[in-house]
């Protein structure tokens, strides 16, 4: 219980330094949005997703609605605030997938070193070497393209960085002196991994996940705007992007609202990750 | 004196694919019960390793590879080099401990000191979490910490270095070891608090009946501190003797010459004395004895034949061809 409270204080701590610089409170903010739009989507949408007002289509934004409707009369601003549900729904799950699979095979190739290392980095080379759009859509496409395939796909496309994120900082950590005090006391190697390296790893392991979640939500835009990644009906700002190609000159707004929300969330996540780095990085606040 | 550590013929090797140097040479001692024996010699001669060998500390691409070190431990006597990995589990921490250089790195900054201190308790003793909790307050008083109640609640970075290595200590006695290994504990700190922590060292070494194994490069703490001393030279031991002998009898050139560097308040000399010289590098072993290049007192046979330690009187020996009757007849 108190090792909880004391989660909490910390994660506290950390917003407070965060919003005390500008950048920080301008990302901050930006995710906040982000988050709230997501969660009260079903409640701010005016309209169903996937109703179609067919006397409507491709009205212009005005105060019936807000982002205007598309080609089939659906309305655009209920479909970009699910799209915000969709993009950090796949952003949270992939970048959970690749920072679990990158933590383990991280520690376990920064800890243990030698041949377990060179195999478990060789083979991340491999796949670092693909392009990861061109690695995602290879995925999907044998898997399938769905939801959740999408999410695996985005998964393994960002693991190698966390797994070279994280055993960087494992050998910086495992030559401090207190790991070896710790094996000095007699403490097995899994509990010294658990209990000393992990936690000491987490603030470069923050900001990676932070800065991946972007990076996944591009990803997942691009994949929809190819076709391989949210399936109709499921609104995505990607695949709104691709259907809306045919009516860019006539019915711009059809384009700008989704990209303005891309743009936005992107840069959010970035401005957040950089300023959550310049807080956590001379060592983590406790 | 019965030994409680029995270090025979240690060599520790550095080898990776394009590198190989020894780093420790055949290297021997004892340390009998209650003793508190010195390792003294300058950076790189291999005391540090050698002390990390006697717990299996050593890690990749180090690694000892001749040797045995016996201990008597509570289950009788042991070769610690060939235990397997649980087994010098359970003796690291409870029965030999280890304090360290730096106390500043070597407590993990995000946990408290309690927990840093029951850590050790959990691993080797059977206790309730209150019963931990007062034995590591009641250390911490031991090693004169003012307000230990409050200071367990804090972390690392809120303490002074002095203040940690003395929770350092506290760690490495917790569960009464009967051998502690010392390394460099002092020289991160200021002069006065090296001082304070000696003082505390040495009480405790007497109320513990701990052996202490200190590793120091200042041979005014191996005269505060130790009983018997081994003088390290390029991984191999020059001269071993009792504290007294080694001050005032001194045989080889080198601990002379260490000696002789050793400044003192009022000393008037526009210039301090160093050896000449540098140390050969691992991979580049002089054929002959090793400190011949640097010594003044060096023969022909020092370029050609590497001397032996032997015994120059008793208890007193030295790895030089000045005391050996064989090097005189050539």
């Amino acid at each position: 219980m108190k090792t909880i409270i004391d989660i909490l204080k910390t994660i506290i701590g950390i917003i407070k330094e965060l919003i005390k610089d500008p950048m920080g409170r301008i990302g901050f903010i930006g995710v906040l949005i982000i988050i709230i739009l997501s969660v009260l989507a079903p409640l701010i949408a005016p309209y169903d997703i996937t109703e179609m007002f067919t006397r409507d289509k491709l009205t212009a934004p005005g105060s019936q609605y807000l982002f205007g409707t598309d080609n089939f009369g659906r309305d655009v601003f209920s479909r970009v605030i699910f799209g915000a549900k969709v993009s950090l729904k796949v952003g949270i799950v992939s970048v959970g997938i690749s920072a679990t699979l990158g933590l383990i095979f991280g520690v376990t190739a920064g800890y243990f070193e030698g041949k377990v290392d060179n195999i478990i980095m060789r083979f991340m080379d491999i796949l670092f070497a693909f392009p990861s759009i061109l690695l995602a859509l290879f995925i999907v496409s044998v898997l399938g393209p769905n939801i959740t395939n999408t999410m695996i796909a985005i998964g393994i496309v960002n693991t190698p960085v966390f797994t070279r994120t994280v055993r960087a900082s494992v050998i910086s950590v495992k030559s401090m002196e207190y790991i070896t005090s710790a094996t000095s006391i007699g403490l097995k190697p899994i509990n010294i991994i658990l209990r000393h390296i992990v936690p000491n790893i987490l603030a470069p392991f923050t900001v990676q996940a932070t800065l991946a979640l972007s990076g996944a939500i591009l990803t997942e835009a691009s994949m929809s705007f190819l076709g391989l990644g949210i399936q109709p009906p499921d609104p995505s700002w990607g695949s709104m992007l691709n259907e809306s190609r045919k009516y860019m000159e006539t019915s711009p707004w059809l384009v700008i609202f989704p990209a303005i929300f891309i743009i936005f969330t992107i840069l959010s996540f970035n401005i957040l990750g950089d300023s959550l780095r310049d807080v956590l990085d001379p060592k983590l606040k406790l | 004196m019965e030994n409680l550590l029995e270090v025979k013929n240690i060599s520790i090797d550095l080898k990776t694919r394009d590198n190989y140097k020894k780093l420790a040479d055949n290297v021997s001692f004892n340390i009998g019960k209650k003793q508190s024996f010195g390792i003294v010699g300058e950076s790189g001669c291999g005391k540090s390793i050698t002390a990390l060998s006697i717990m299996q500390l050593l890690s990749y691409p180090l690694k000892v590879s001749s040797g045995q070190i016996f201990f008597d431990s509570k289950k009788g006597k042991v070769d610690l080099l060939s235990l397997k990995n649980n087994e010098i589990r359970r003796l690291r921490g409870n029965e030999i401990s280890m304090i360290f250089q730096e106390p500043m790195t070597a407590l993990d900054p995000i946990f408290t000191i309690e927990q840093q201190i029951v850590e050790t308790l959990k691993f080797h003793k059977d206790l309730n979490k209150k019963e931990m909790k007062d034995m590591a307050l009641d250390m911490l008083k031991k090693v004169g910490i003012p307000r230990a109640e409050q200071i367990l609640n804090e972390y690392p970075h809120q303490l002074s270095g002095g203040m940690l290595q003395r929770i350092m200590i506290a760690i490495a006695l917790i569960c009464k070891p009967k051998l502690l290994i010392a390394d460099e504990p002092t020289t991160a700190l200021d002069v006065t608090i090296q001082a304070q922590i000696l003082e505390l060292m040495n009480e405790l070494k007497e109320s513990y009946d701990t052996s202490i194994i200190m590793i120091t490069h200042d041979l005014g703490v191996i005269a505060e501190t130790c009983e018997r001393v081994a003088v390290f030279y390029s991984g191999q031991v020059v001269e071993e003797a009792d504290v007294a002998a080694l001050f005032h009898n001194t045989a080889h050139p080198y601990t002379s010459g260490l000696l002789k560097a050793v400044t003192s308040i009022g000393d008037k000399s526009k210039e301090l004395y160093t050896i000449p010289g540098m140390v050969p590098a691992g991979g580049h072993m002089p054929k002959g004895c090793r400190f011949e290049e640097r010594c003044s007192k060096a023969v022909t046979i020092c370029k050609e034949k590497a001397p032996e330690l032997i015994e120059i009187e008793e208890g007193h020996k030295c790895r030089c061809w000045l005391y050996n009757e064989s090097g005189d007849d050539k």
